[in-house]
């Protein structure tokens, strides 16, 4: 497809698309949202990309192996249910701490296994979707 | 309204099953995926969800006491049923739909696949017959 | 030496070793070698893990009641995904990882292209991931998730280097299991709503707690049991839901055929055991000792008829996993029409399924060597395989016995058994159906193995080519799992004491062992932190 209207909304729509994603996954935990969203909302925005410019230019966006991609994210979420194994609870068990990040307020940060999990999933996701449109775009 | 939905399923299921028995492939799919919409209906029609108003509800499982005193200081009398809708359904049928996408892009890789090496999707044209196998392939 | 509580979470490891199998396996796709050694390995781990664990459940220990529980996530009982490993359970998912290890051996020998190739491994893991779940989860829906993990896994390994022949009956298998775990979601989904629980054995009390407080079971009730009822005989290809399996099975690439026989209708069954005589087994308006009968017959007498009718060698091995499996199903109608004979008869389809697994897995990769040998494995076209491949004819010999239940092997021991809980009940009509579809099974498989290794090579010599000798390495996979019929055989009066403590197990779930679901020392331990989730 060749879309002049299509391109310059994708050049804008995408940034927007990523970093909302982002803020998707990260509140995902108490609200509506999480990593299977978040990913969904990054693989549409690399379709849209592949749509308007092609599926070479999205694989020249993306000079990495999806498939290893897939893989990585499946350990993460994977390594995500293990402290709580060592430290002699269930698997997946959720874990919490709280961390003093400088420049972000007074109040500490609570980071906690399950956040890792949901990363793992949007990664995941991601590399399953964006490889689905992937291969079924070059065909 | 409960009566509606269940009306809505049984058509939705209807359709799917019409087209689950078509001779195109196609077709095929397209009422798999219908099938999993009328079953994803199907349950929370099934579930007693208080938003049904059959007023048969079922407690909600994960509602803590602390949740209920809550909802008792917000407004002055204990409506856990109303209040709350049970999760666990909804919980079913959003792991159903995750594993219905997945397998959404299975069947459609391989409607693509098997276009490519047959050009067709009629049944007919497909058939298989059972001579050998010609050597080499497994 | 561990205690229980370490013990109890460790079977979870039963999921999370071919889990980490099947990553390791994607993210080493490049170097072949190393893959394999490392999924092998994790597999094999995961049997001995499995045969611990299961020899570590000691009736003796006090407050024990010969499983282990485990909450996921430690979550308390009502929300936790519950697992539970008991004898059963525990032997299956052992003879799982072996003949997973078996597959990956005789993977090694195939042919096509490097890019099909490095998928075997960790979709095969995968796969055992789905299964060990099965087996493992105590959960109604969480056997829908695990059937899924298994099935997409499947899919997976089905069209992984597939022809286009094999691609066209792939449509058949996918849309047969999307339809049946379609028709499985919405019965959970009705058991809940119905009943307000989906665990397994709350489930198995839901009948008595509605007796006991004056009620009839609702209808509802029953229809999701024939709903389950259904799903489960279509995974584990009984009677009039067996159609696609001899269609889709014997066109699989060589390796994963034996490893879908062996697995996916023994998981299957194994639902029907565990699911239905425990919960649906006391709703009245549900004639189910009838349905289960009726099915049984049906199944052993017509499988072994087509096994005797059909002319390949793996379409034949089909027709005798069908009919093996009305043998299983004879035996749970035997317990849901006499529950006080539950024990022994649900003990026996333990022992059948056990057994079983090694030999019909070796017998499908026997018959996918034939076609690597003989370019087919049509019996009016090959003959006197033994002079090309001696060692498998031998090979394929003994499991020819053990298919046919001849005595020397624990499949024997299996029909025994089988007899004995049938003469108990007097069920003569369905042990005659039985004794007369393993009189066609024994002349069905000796035909086979007559026809394709013994028969002096007669007419049209010219219609079959031979391709070279056979993979060493799928001789190899066949060894290892006669291996396994032979420890099966020689540890029969072992696997058969497990057995026993097993079907006491299955036939008292949620009931007269465990008495409430969750017994005071199985509660799970006080969370120092209190879940920190709500910040």
């Amino acid at each position: 497809m060749n879309s002049l209207i299509l391109q310059t909304t994708t050049r804008m729509l995408m940034p927007l698309m990523l970093l909302f994603s982002v803020v998707v996954l990260m509140r995902g935990h108490s609200d509506p949202g999480g990593g299977f969203v978040g990913g969904l909302i990054v693989a549409a925005a690399f379709a849209l990309y592949g749509m308007a410019n092609g599926p070479e230019a999205l694989k020249k966006l993306l000079p990495i192996n999806l498939q290893s991609f897939i893989g990585c994210g499946l350990l993460l979420a994977f390594c995500a249910g293990l402290p709580s194994l060592v430290m002699g609870g269930g698997f997946m068990e959720s874990q919490w701490g709280s961390v003093m990040i400088p420049g972000l307020g007074d109040e500490p940060l609570h980071v906690g296994t399950p956040v890792f999990f949901d990363i793992g999933v949007y990664f995941v996701v991601i590399g399953v979707v964006t490889l689905f449109f992937q291969s079924l775009a070059e065909r | 309204m409960t009566a509606l939905l269940s009306l809505c399923v049984c058509v939705v299921l209807a359709v799917s099953v019409y087209l689950l028995l078509s001779r195109e492939l196609k077709s095929v799919a397209m009422g798999a995926f219908i099938l999993s919409h009328a079953i994803h209906l199907g349950i929370l029609t099934m579930s007693g969800s208080p938003m049904l108003g059959d007023g048969s509800a079922l407690a909600s499982p994960v509602l803590s006491e602390a949740i209920e005193s809550e909802a008792l200081a917000d407004t002055g009398e204990v409506r856990r049923s109303e209040l709350y809708v049970d999760p666990l359904p909804q919980a079913l049928i959003l792991t159903s739909i995750v594993i219905s996408f997945a397998i959404t892009a299975v069947v459609l890789t391989l409607l693509v696949v098997t276009h490519r090496d047959a050009g067709t999707l009629r049944v007919e044209r497909l058939k298989v017959s059972d001579r050998p196998e010609p050597p080499g392939l497994a | 030496m561990m205690g229980e509580t370490q013990i109890m979470d460790s079977i979870v490891l039963m999921v999370l070793l071919p889990m980490a199998a099947g990553i390791i396996g994607l993210v080493t796709r490049r170097t072949p070698a190393l893959q394999r050694w490392s999924v092998g390995s994790l597999l094999g781990l995961c049997a001995v893990c499995g045969a611990w664990l299961t020899g570590s459940l000691s009736p003796n220990t006090p407050g024990f009641c010969g499983e282990f529980v485990s909450f996921l996530g430690n979550w308390p009982p009502p929300f936790a995904i519950v697992i539970v490993l008991d004898a059963l359970s525990g032997t299956l998912m052992t003879v799982t990882a072996l003949v997973g290890v078996a597959c990956l051996i005789g993977g090694v020998g195939e042919r096509g292209d490097s890019y099909g190739l490095s998928w075997l491994a960790p979709m095969l893991a995968f796969l055992i991931m789905g299964v060990n779940f099965s087996f493992l989860t105590g959960d109604l829906f969480n056997l829908f998730v695990a059937f899924e993990i298994m099935l997409m896994a499947s899919y997976a390994l089905a069209l992984r280097n597939a022809t286009p022949e094999g691609v066209k009956q792939a449509h058949k298998y996918v849309v047969i299991n999307l339809f049946g775990s379609g028709i499985f979601v919405l019965a959970a989904g009705l058991v809940y709503g119905v009943t307000g629980t989906l665990n397994m054995a709350d489930l198995a009390l839901y009948t008595d707690r509605v007796a006991a407080a004056g009620d009839d079971v609702p209808v509802a009730f029953g229809a999701a049991g024939v709903m389950l009822l259904f799903v489960f005989t279509l995974k584990a290809a009984i009677f009039p839901m067996w159609f696609w399996l001899p269609d889709t099975y014997h066109r699989m690439p060589a390796a994963v055929g034996g490893v879908f026989a062996a697995l996916l209708s023994k998981v299957g069954m194994y639902a029907i055991l565990r699911v239905i005589p425990a919960t649906f087994g006391g709703v009245d308006s549900l004639p189910l000792a009838e349905i289960l009968e009726v099915l049984a017959g049906c199944t052993m007498v017509l499988g072994a008829l087509c096994a005797l009718g059909v002319p390949t060698v793996r379409r034949v091995m089909s027709f005798i996993l069908i009919s093996h499996m009305g043998n299983a199903l004879f035996m749970i109608s035997v317990g849901v029409r006499n529950p006080e004979l539950g024990a022994g008869a649900y003990g026996a389809v333990g022992f059948l399924l056990v057994q079983e697994m090694f030999v019909i897995a070796g017998l499908y990769t026997v018959g996918a060597a034939c076609v690597r040998h003989a370019g087919t494995d049509d019996l009016r076209m090959i003959s006197s395989l033994h002079k090309g491949m001696p060692r498998l004819a031998w090979l394929a010999f003994v499991l020819t016995i053990a298919g046919a239940g001849l005595p020397p092997t624990a499949a024997f021991v299996a029909k025994a058994w089988i007899v004995q809980e049938g003469v108990r009940a007097g069920s003569w009509w369905l042990l005659t159906l039985m004794m007369v579809s393993a009189f066609f099974m024994l002349i069905a498989l000796v035909r086979v193995w007559a026809a394709a290794f013994w028969k002096l090579r007669t007419a049209t010599p010219e219609s079959v080519s031979v391709h070279g000798g056979p993979s060493g390495w799928a001789t190899a996979s066949v060894a290892f799992l006669v291996l396994g019929v032979v420890l099966t055989s020689v540890g029969a009066n072992t696997l058969h004491a497990v057995m026993v403590s097993a079907g006491q197990r299955v036939a008292g779930s949620g009931r007269d062992l465990r008495g409430e679901y969750v017994p005071p020392v199985l509660k799970p331990r006080e969370s120092p932190d209190e879940q920190g989730g709500g910040h």
